[in-house]
Parts: structure tokens; sequence; C-alpha cells
């Protein structure tokens, strides 16, 4: 599991951001199109693509890409 | 069973009430709302058209035909629309679920699930119908989580229909994500 793959499968999950303009750093609340349906889908893509079941708390702990991929490999 | 028109809920810390004549200027903001109203019906920019329309609405809701609700946060501070309406036999449509860019996180979900209970649990009916714009990806993927059936479609929508026990089923999911499951 590396950073890059999980911050693109991230950006994927939007639909009118550009996806250059996300990486592991971006506070993910700061993009226009984050919301709680956002989150689950997030949570539902960690699920599909990394087998790890995230929780309301993990985002809701979390600031940046970077914090839900560490939460997300701890767990692997 | 109807609804009293004092009505209102609190539930998972999300404040429920049915819609007033004078939450026109709060529901005009929401619907003109560029960020929010993408997906939705266009509305002229009147609030006597829309104060007028919940005028009509509330006839509507004290006959028992369709309910409006406001939600908000414990502090009942008010952040989105759900409604209930079209009711048939065991059916309704669910719909108008908007709200506003800085409702808490998760405020949106639970007002979905606590609009669907009073349906189903309240109401008794057993069948949740409801659209969804083809381009709204997002929220396309939402409701599909709840595996509803898709019954039909044209060039804008997909139209579902969502029974009770599925309802159930991934309301606990959902739950237990917002951390109210057990």
């Amino acid at each position: 599991m590396d950073i890059n793959s999980f911050v693109e499968k991230f950006a994927a999950q939007f639909d009118e951001t550009d996806a250059s303009e996300v990486n592991a750093e971006t506070k993910f609340r700061d993009i226009d199109e984050w919301s709680s349906l956002m989150a689950l889908s997030i949570i539902a893509m960690v699920d599909e693509e990394y087998k790890v079941g995230l929780k309301g708390d993990d985002i809701h702990n979390s600031q940046t890409i970077e914090d839900i991929f560490n939460i997300v490999k701890s767990r692997l | 069973m109807k609804l009293p028109s004092d009505f209102s809920i609190v539930k998972y810390d999300t404040f429920l009430r049915l819609a007033r004549i004078d939450d026109a200027e709060f529901i005009l903001s929401l619907r003109l709302n560029p960020n929010r109203n993408k997906h939705l019906s266009i509305v002229s920019d009147d609030l006597e058209a829309q104060k007028n329309w919940l005028r009509d609405y509330k006839y509507r809701e004290e006959k028992g035909e369709e309910y409006y609700f406001l939600v908000g946060d414990i502090s009942e501070k008010l952040y989105g629309t759900i409604r209930l309406y079209h009711f048939q036999k065991t059916k309704y449509v669910f719909g108008s679920w908007i709200f506003c860019e800085d409702a808490p996180e998760g405020l949106a979900i639970k007002g979905d699930i606590i609009g669907r209970e009073i349906a189903f649990d309240i109401l008794g009916f057993t069948t949740c119908l409801f659209d969804v714009r083809k381009n709204n990806s997002l929220v396309l993927r939402y409701h599909r989580g709840w595996n509803p059936i898709m019954i039909g479609e044209n060039e804008r929508n997909f139209y579902f229909e969502l029974s009770y026990e599925k309802f159930n089923t991934h309301k606990l999911k959902l739950l237990k994500l917002l951390e109210y499951g057990h």
C-alpha cells in the first residue's frame, strides 16, 4: 500500500474536484465537494480496496488524506 | 396514522420538526444555493411564492397527505430538509433532501434515516420510492448502498423502490458507522 495510489483512489471519489489539486497533505474538509456522503464513499472505497473497516470517528478525527492513509495502513 | 401539527422528534442527536410558513426564507435560501441545488428542480427567488407553497403544503399536512421536515442539530439549529409525500396505500416518496454546506458531519444521513423511520415505523408504510438524478453520482452511490430495486429510468432520473426490510438492514450499518449502532 503506497500513499500515492491511496490519494489517487481518494481523489477518484470526487466528481468535480481536479485530482491534481489533491495530495497527501490536503485537508479533505477544505474540498468544496466534501460532505457526509463523501465520507461514506471514502469508507466504502477503503473497505472495497483494502478490506479495512473505517468508522465515522476515524474520519472525524482525521484532518488530511495522509491521516486516513495512516489509519488504513495500521490496520492492514 | 397522521402526525400532529406540533410533531417533532430528537433522535441520534438530530432534531426534526414539521415545516412552518415562516420557514420559507430558510427553505428558499437552501434551494437557491448554487452549490446545493444543482440536482433539484429550479425554483424562483420569490419568498412570497415559497410562503404560498408552504400554505398549500400545510393543508396537505393537515389532511395527512404529506410531511415536510426541517432538520437540525440537538440545539435545534436548522441545516436542512426532507419530505415524505405522494402517499399511496403502502408506499411513500422520499425527497427534498437538501442540507447547508456547514451542516455537521453525518446530519444529512441521520435526517434521511429518521425521516424514513417516521414513514416506516410511525406512519406504517412498507415501501419507500425515490428518484435520483443520473448525473448526481455521489448521491446515487449513497442510495445504492441501501440496495434498492431500480424500477425505472428516463433521460434524467433513476427511479428506485426500497423495502422496509432493506431499510432496516442498511440503517444498522450506517448507524454503526455514525457511532450510534451497537
